[in-house]
């Protein structure tokens, strides 16, 4: 059996394996018709995860990979015929023009989305012969182009050399793309096609999100193109239909957009097909498209892929969740994270959507080290209140001041990274991430290592890693889910699942934490819990503000209490003034409840 | 120059065509149908087989119509209704994928080889309206495109079932609540749309031809369509269809026929950028 | 009295969630049950459950004596049961009338009797009718609940629920809400009325049902024992001591 710790290191060694087996074989592979076969896939693998880039990690719709292969293929052949037939510069060049043509046609679609990105894909597609033929002198028109014999410091590459380069190059863009994934930037593409809001409230900008993605994405098009003008010595506008497109598309799904490997599995299923197809297109086509509409009811799932369940499978095989669940209440007792939480007064604030006040001239004081709770009947405005401190509902008059300066006007994003943590009334919990994984990410507020380093795998990355392994090793510890780290983040009870987004969002060291509604759907040993955590949460220092309903649980966590009734602050107080408050006892409990109250005191 | 108007107004109408039939979709299911292009040139190639028999031009588009209507049944099963629950564009490759089928039972029935659909001799003979040139059947679609756009109109705002399909699309859950039969409603608006679909398909082709590989070319024009009139407005869909028409004959008469694609596609880029919910679109809540 | 719905051990929740635990509910003909309970208590989602938009995972729901447990949502309304979600959940880009005849859909009526079932909703609320062809989401707040209940009862149903009608009002059209209800009630519906504000709901109740923690935890006429009671319920427990409260105040049934 192999246990959870052991994984890692066994898929490293498959990997290793396979990189030198796809490296050494022109020794041991003596046919050139397999080794260009070989190098089709390394090429189609190339793109499909380019694909699955944008598609599967940043949740959009963009196909442009198709156009982008053809553009990176033409550079090639443009500059081996009239530049340089140094491979090496032809593939970087490559991939830097795909990058362009990404950047010009994917900027105004990649704003809406949806169906306008999926078509200004395929549109840029069906325009490839045309462009192709408008420039025939460079680009050989309509008929093709021939591409001589590319070179490589001078020397001429033969079939085995060719496929070297193309076997390095796949293999150094997927360390890369691995690299990427696995890192706090994979993580923070998921929260963003988990849920826009999730990602602003991670301080991340969805939109730049998308766009890295895409462009990431392009690079290895790009230099997929090069390498198939090389190996194939021959370009044409034909190889890049719409076929192409939703073969690509075919591929990405069916191996698992979200993962690294499910490239190559794709890709060695459309070199299949496409070695098929000359005898069999319709039926091809038939088959891609069976995929597609397989894949599509499945995509909503997660986005695993043929990867996933197999990796589904050898998790139900293989894990065996040995860690010990620590005593956290415990722990609790004697540790506490360093939190310096902020004063935030709201003054005034008013907001109004469609002619309902939803807050009518709010003003509310939050300080640091207590537990502020809100409280209200249903439509009061605490939610609406907790919205616009996190920026998520703008405009609004009044204004938010933290430690005395106004944030009023800031984006959610960067009232994020001024250090406001929050959960939400349902939890957001990106699919197919670990609650390790999901933990990590809340340190996304505070800083993500550069993209370069992140790639290199520096040793300054490598050190931040191992300190936040070592940090989310602590949170996890002190919420008792330390024995739940390499479980699915996304299939565990909603009582934890809470609990996993409070974690997410201590590890970003907030000095404001806003909980949603945090205590709704517990059962009551998790609500005993939760109490003794928000209490620990002040100790820390932090500013809490709870938005609840249930009276008890915040008469027993809240330092203070406010009462919103019909968007006005009806009372403001501790628990034990608000209790007897005869106003908010008659507009929250009603009049009989303030009779009994009467009696009750003494 | 009228000659190229009415040439960008006749292509125009098969765009508005396809644009219509996704807003038509959206209003039933809500989702936005990719395959409408390919039920059209199916149909069309099912005509071409037909009339090659003999059968009369009318029974021939009345059977194309019931068969297409019935596949469209079979997609709205297999591609729109196990989407229903999770709320995300699953559509966007389901769709996708029941094109490709289509694609792929195209080539396989009818191989990849243009077919001319004839509807009849006195079709070939050109008109003369307004000083430019037209063939008939460029009325005929003209013709097809306003009373589909203004049938999808008066049938969205003068009906029961275009009411409650307007509802749904708002509040599905709340339309429940009212006994609206969402599913039947998608089952039977993905027929009558399919239908309409394989009517006008036979007429499409009549003027382009009918191959496989000509339906995802023109779903994504009629998307272009839909976009540049804004998504959801009937008469922004013929509009946008008929100003890509336009700017497509224009660009092709005035600058080269190598331009006829790419100058729409900037225009497309542009109007992505500026308004991206259309002209006549009003903003959605959210797209994203 | 004759009971027009029954509701016997019914579970309910959301995916893994359990929200609704083994509730037993009985509305009658003629009278207003109001279903109070902190929000979180489950008084939602058990509305949800008895209208087929979310499914049991134990218990029955029969309506008018047949048994609609297993039926669509969608079924449902042409039996006789019309839910009122909270938040004005109206179709807000179509025009009063537009909501009030798709309101009229469940009853199945020609397009004559629509029109006269349409004519009846305006004569309850007149405003409405001058403005039936505005956008249904550009009236005042009190209106838009008017023409949500309107809508409901153009479906001439036997068993109404009402969740949280009163939310976001002006004090004053609370009134007319709660008015509007004793009129139903007096023409013979049974009126599930949710409520958070136990002053507005133990007024207008003949029977109250008192959620807390998905579980049914009274069931008496109202009474201002009951009051106490309620207040129990909303402030006076200590967290983790739900069960023990609950058997304490008991079913007087």
């Amino acid at each position: 059996m192999i246990g959870a710790v052991a994984r890692p290191a066994v898929g490293r060694l498959v990997a290793a394996v396979a990189a030198l087996a796809l490296v050494t074989a022109p020794w041991w592979i003596g046919d050139d018709h397999l080794l260009r076969q070989l190098s089709a896939v390394a090429i189609l693998a190339l793109v499909v995860s380019g694909l699955n880039l944008s598609l599967g990690f940043g949740g959009e719709m963009a196909l442009g990979q198709a156009a982008m292969y053809a553009a990176g293929a033409y550079t090639g052949a443009y500059l081996a015929a009239n530049v340089t037939d140094d491979l090496l510069v032809c593939v970087v060049v490559a991939s830097g023009v795909a990058v362009v043509l990404g950047t010009i046609t994917g900027l105004p679609a990649l704003r809406i989305g949806g169906w306008s990105l999926a078509v200004t894909s395929f549109f840029l597609v069906i325009l490839i012969p045309d462009i192709v033929d408008l420039l025939r002198e460079q680009l050989g028109g309509y008929d093709g182009m021939t591409v001589g014999l590319p070179t490589m410091f001078g020397s001429e590459l033969d079939v085995a050399g060719t496929y070297l380069v193309v076997a390095v190059t796949a293999l150094l863009w997927f360390v890369t793309f691995r690299n990427i994934v696995r890192s706090p930037w994979g993580v923070s593409l998921l929260s963003m096609r988990r849920s826009p809001v999730l990602a602003a409230s991670l301080g991340l900008s969805p939109f730049r999100l998308k766009l890295t993605a895409y462009l990431l994405g392009a690079l290895p098009a790009g230099a997929a193109g090069a390498l198939s003008a090389s190996v194939n010595g021959f370009v044409a506008p034909s190889e890049f239909g719409l076929e192409l497109v939703v073969g690509l598309l075919a591929a990405s799904i069916i191996g698992g957009p979200a993962t690294v490997v499910g490239a190559v599995v794709g890709a060695f299923l459309l070199e299949f097909a496409h070695e098929q197809s000359a005898r069999f297109e319709s039926w091809a086509t038939i088959g891609y498209g069976t995929l597609l509409l397989a894949g599509g009811v499945l995509l909503t799932r997660g986005g695993g892929g043929v990867v996933g369940l197999v990796r589904a499978w050898i998790r139900r095989h293989a894990d065996s969740g040995t860690v010990r669940r620590s005593d956290a209440a415990a722990a609790r007792q004697h540790e506490v994270l360093e939190l310096s939480g902020s004063t935030i007064r709201i003054a005034g604030m008013r907001k109004t959507f469609g002619g309902t006040t939803a807050l009518d001239g709010v003003d509310l004081e939050l300080a640091a080290g207590r537990v502020t709770a809100l409280i209200g009947p249903n439509g009061s405005g605490k939610t609406t209140a907790l919205n616009l401190i996190s920026g998520l509902s703008a405009p609004y008059d009044g204004d938010v001041i933290f430690d005395g300066r106004s944030v009023r006007g800031q984006s959610a994003m960067a009232i994020a990274r001024r250090g406001v943590g929050r959960t939400f009334q349902t939890p957001a919990i990106p699919s197919i991430l670990t609650v390790r994984e999901v933990l990590e990410s809340g340190e996304l507020r505070r800083s993500r290592p550069p993209l370069a380093a992140t790639i290199l795998r520096t040793p300054g990355y490598r050190r931040r890693r191992a300190e936040l392994t070592a940090e989310v090793d602590r949170v996890s510890r002190l919420l008792g889910l330390d024995h739940l780290l390499h479980a699915t983040a996304e299939e565990l009870p909603a009582g934890t699942r809470r609990l996993v987004e409070l974690g997410r969002a201590l590890l970003g060291r907030p000095s404001v934490l806003l909980l949603d509604e945090v205590a709704s759907g517990l059962d009551e040993e998790e609500l005993v819990d939760l109490k003794d955590v928000v209490g620990w949460l002040s100790s820390c220092g932090a500013t809490t503000v709870l938005v609840e309903h249930n009276f008890a649980f915040v008469n027993e966590v809240a330092d203070v209490v406010y009462v919103l009734a019909e968007g006005r602050v009806v009372a403001g107080g501790t628990p034990q003034e608000i209790s007897s408050h005869p106003e908010v006892i008659e507009k929250y409990l009603g009049r009989g409840a303030m009779g009994i109250e009467q009696e009750a005191a003494p | 120059m009228m000659t190229t108007v009415w040439a960008g107004v006749a292509i125009g109408s098969v765009y508005a065509l396809i644009a219509l039939s996704y807003n038509l979709s959206r209003a039933v299911s809500g989702a936005l149908n990719f395959a409408v292009a390919h039920l059209m040139i199916l149909s069309a190639l099912l005509a071409f087989t037909l009339l090659g028999l003999g059968l009369p031009v009318l029974v021939v588009l009345v059977v194309c119509a019931v068969a297409t209507g019935m596949l469209a049944i079979v997609e709205e099963r297999v591609a729109i209704r196990p989407l229903r629950k999770n709320d995300s564009h699953g559509e966007l490759v389901t769709t996708v994928g029941v094109a490709t089928v289509l694609t792929g039972l195209m080539l396989l029935l009818w191989g990849p080889d243009l077919r001319a659909v004839r509807l009849g001799a006195g079709f070939d003979d050109p008109l003369s309206f307004l000083g430019g040139r037209m063939l008939p059947i460029d009325v005929v679609l003209v013709g097809a495109a306003l009373l589909v756009g203004a049938l999808t109109v008066m049938w969205s705002k003068h009906t029961v079932s275009g009411l409650l399909s307007r509802a749904q699309t708002m509040d599905y859950e709340a339309a429940l609540l009212r006994g609206v039969n969402a599913r039947r409603l998608s089952l039977w608006g993905f027929a009558v749309s399919g239908a309409v679909c394989g009517f006008v398909g036979p007429l499409v082709a009549a003027k382009t031809f009918a191959v496989a590989s000509l339906p995802t070319f023109l779903a994504v024009m009629g998307f272009v369509a839909l976009i540049l009139g804004g998504l959801g407005s009937d008469l922004g869909a013929v509009l946008g269809g008929v100003l890509l028409g336009l700017v497509q004959a224009f660009a092709s008469r005035y600058l080269d026929p190598h331009y006829q694609y790419i100058v729409p596609f900037v225009l497309f880029l542009l109007v992505l950028m500026v308004r991206p919910h259309g002209v006549l679109g009003r903003r959605e809540t959210r797209l994203v | 009295m004759s009971a027009v719905l029954v509701a016997d051990g019914v579970s309910t929740g959301y995916r893994d969630l359990t929200v609704v635990r083994d509730v037993d509910l009985s509305l009658q003909r003629g009278t207003i049950t109001t279903l109070l309970g902190r929000n979180g208590a489950g008084k939602t989602t058990l509305a949800r459950g008895l209208s087929g938009l979310n499914t049991l995972s134990t218990g029955s729901v029969a309506l008018l004596g047949e048994d609609v447990t297993k039926l669509p949502a969608h079924l449902l309304p042409k039996r006789g049961l019309a839910f009122v979600q909270e938040g004005k959940r109206i179709f807000r880009e179509l025009s009063v009338e537009e909501n009030l005849r798709i309101g009229c859909h469940p009853a199945g009526l020609t397009r004559r009797e629509v029109e006269s079932r349409v004519a009846a909703a305006y004569d309850r609320f007149p405003i409405l009718k001058s403005k039936r062809h505005h956008a249904a989401g550009s009236l005042s707040g009190g209106q838009q609940q008017m023409i949500g209940i309107s809508q409901a009862l153009c479906g001439d149903p036997k068993v109404l629920i009402l969740d949280e009608p009163s939310t976001g009002l002006a004090p004053s059209i609370v009134a007319q809400v709660l008015e509007l209800i004793r009129e139903l009630r007096d023409e013979g519906l049974a009126v599930l009325l949710i409520e958070q504000s136990v002053d507005a709901a133990v007024d207008v109740a003949d029977h109250v049902v008192v959620l807390d923690v998905g579980r049914s935890v009274l069931d008496a006429p109202p009474s201002d024992a009951l009051r106490h009671a309620i207040r129990d319920i909303y402030v006076g427990r200590p967290v983790g001591a739900t069960d023990g409260a609950g058997k304490e105040t008991g079913k007087p049934r």
